[in-house]
């Protein structure tokens, strides 16, 4: 989790790369790239299309950067954001859902981890891996088709073979289930 | 509902972030969040979720291709809007210098007076413009209305010898036909105010000729443009 100090100069970045300056850009692009890069393999499957929608993310960033309001979000949260929602884009114009690669086929490339140990600290991921072990396989199943395959309940509904009400249901059971077993660690970490 | 009116989106608000939600309900959560501070903070709390599901994938460094990609884009990206700004400047200089210009009588005696700067100010706010680039040596931008206005931006246009002047011609019915003269002032920039364009006008061309001026053009151009698209829309 980035400090204020952290998160006051990666603020100040994003001020600069509105201003026009390609140095915070690339400053961001080495803080942010190579989680953003695992996210993107994730989603898309495929290493080459997930660098491209990199280059678009950082591209959106550049032009958007003057919108950035760090009020509303962290900048790794921005950037995620926008990504996220380009590899979404990029999945539904070519409309093929491909299957989530596993770990070890999205590391096959060059993960990194010191990279890993700078964008994220232990203890959030293993706040995440105990709400994920907390939700119900099913629930698990409806959450990763949402996130990393950026499915529409519709979507779901039709890929499960059940009908949309459930699946609307068991996704909104498995984000409240998340919420309340995260909610509960955040709590009790502080 | 609380004590505000919120009907509280919790889950709304996540559903919309992951991109669940059809573009209409999408929309209704998108216009409640801009409305409401509290759901702002829910959504603050669902976007650290998202972030924290992202963890699940591990970090992939990117290669050096694309490492190279985005340099050589912000390379040019970074060019480009120099040189944008660049003009901007230029042109707002030409604006600030439009006055004195006049002033000083730069314009061959005779010409329509260069619009004060208030006049300028009304006359480029006003609708149905045409904004022409033109090309060639130096920079230039032509604002008119067909029929009933023309000024001329100009920016880095090269220094003439003595008793050289500018002028300005409009391509009409396969004649040229004079439009302006005027001198390169000190840092080459300038506003000037020309003779309006008519529909049958095909081509800006702004050559260098022996004060006071030609009767036609005696030279190639130095800068051009067409004019028939902007014309005739």
């Amino acid at each position: 989790v980035p400090t204020q100090d952290d998160e006051d100069l990666q603020v100040h970045l994003v001020r600069a790369m509105a201003e026009g300056s390609a140095e915070a850009c690339e400053a961001l692009y080495e803080r942010h790239a190579a989680r953003l890069l695992g996210v993107l393999v994730k989603m898309l499957g495929d290493r080459d299309r997930a660098e491209e929608v990199l280059q678009e993310t950082f591209v959106q960033a550049w032009r958007t950067a003057a919108r950035f309001d760090p009020e509303r979000s962290r900048v790794g949260v921005w950037l995620l954001l926008m990504a996220r929602s380009r590899a979404l884009d990029r999945l539904r114009l070519e409309s093929r859902r491909p299957p989530v690669v596993s770990e070890a086929a999205s590391s096959e490339g060059e993960p990194d981890a010191s990279a890993a140990a700078e964008t994220a600290s232990v203890d959030m991921r293993l706040d995440v891996g105990r709400a994920l072990q907390g939700l119900s396989g099913a629930e698990r199943e409806v959450l990763a088709m949402a996130y990393w395959q950026g499915l529409t309940q519709v979507e779901i509904a039709q890929r499960l073979g059940i009908p949309l009400g459930t699946a609307k249901g068991r996704v909104r059971a498995a984000l409240s289930h998340l919420r309340r077993i995260l909610g509960a660690s955040e709590e009790a970490s502080s | 509902v609380n004590a505000d009116g919120c009907p509280g989106l919790d889950l709304e608000i996540a559903e919309a972030m992951l991109g669940l939600q059809e573009a209409a309900e999408a929309e209704r959560v998108a216009r409640h969040l801009d409305a409401c501070a509290a759901c702002r903070m829910v959504a603050g709390r669902w976007q650290e979720v998202l972030m924290q599901l992202s963890e699940e994938a591990p970090p992939v460094e990117p290669s050096p291709r694309a490492r190279r990609a985005l340099s050589a884009w912000l390379s040019r990206e970074t060019r480009r809007r120099r040189l944008t700004r660049r003009a901007a400047v230029a042109a707002s200089v030409a604006a600030a210098l439009a006055v004195g210009f006049a002033g000083r009588a730069a314009l061959v005696p005779g010409r329509p007076a260069t619009p004060g700067m208030a006049a300028l100010a009304r006359l480029l706010a006003e609708p149905g413009l045409h904004v022409v680039p033109l090309q060639g040596e130096g920079r230039a931008t032509l604002v008119m209305r067909p029929g009933s206005m023309a000024v001329l931006a100009v920016a880095n246009l090269p220094v003439l010898p003595d008793n050289f002047v500018y002028q300005v011609w409009w391509l009409r019915n396969d004649r040229w036909v004079s439009a302006g003269v005027f001198e390169r002032s000190k840092g080459g920039v300038a506003m000037v105010h020309l003779t309006p364009t008519t529909r049958e006008d095909r081509v800006v061309w702004v050559t260098r000729e022996r004060a006071p001026g030609a009767l036609k053009p005696s030279s190639g151009g130095l800068l051009w443009a067409p004019l028939n698209e902007a014309a005739s829309t």
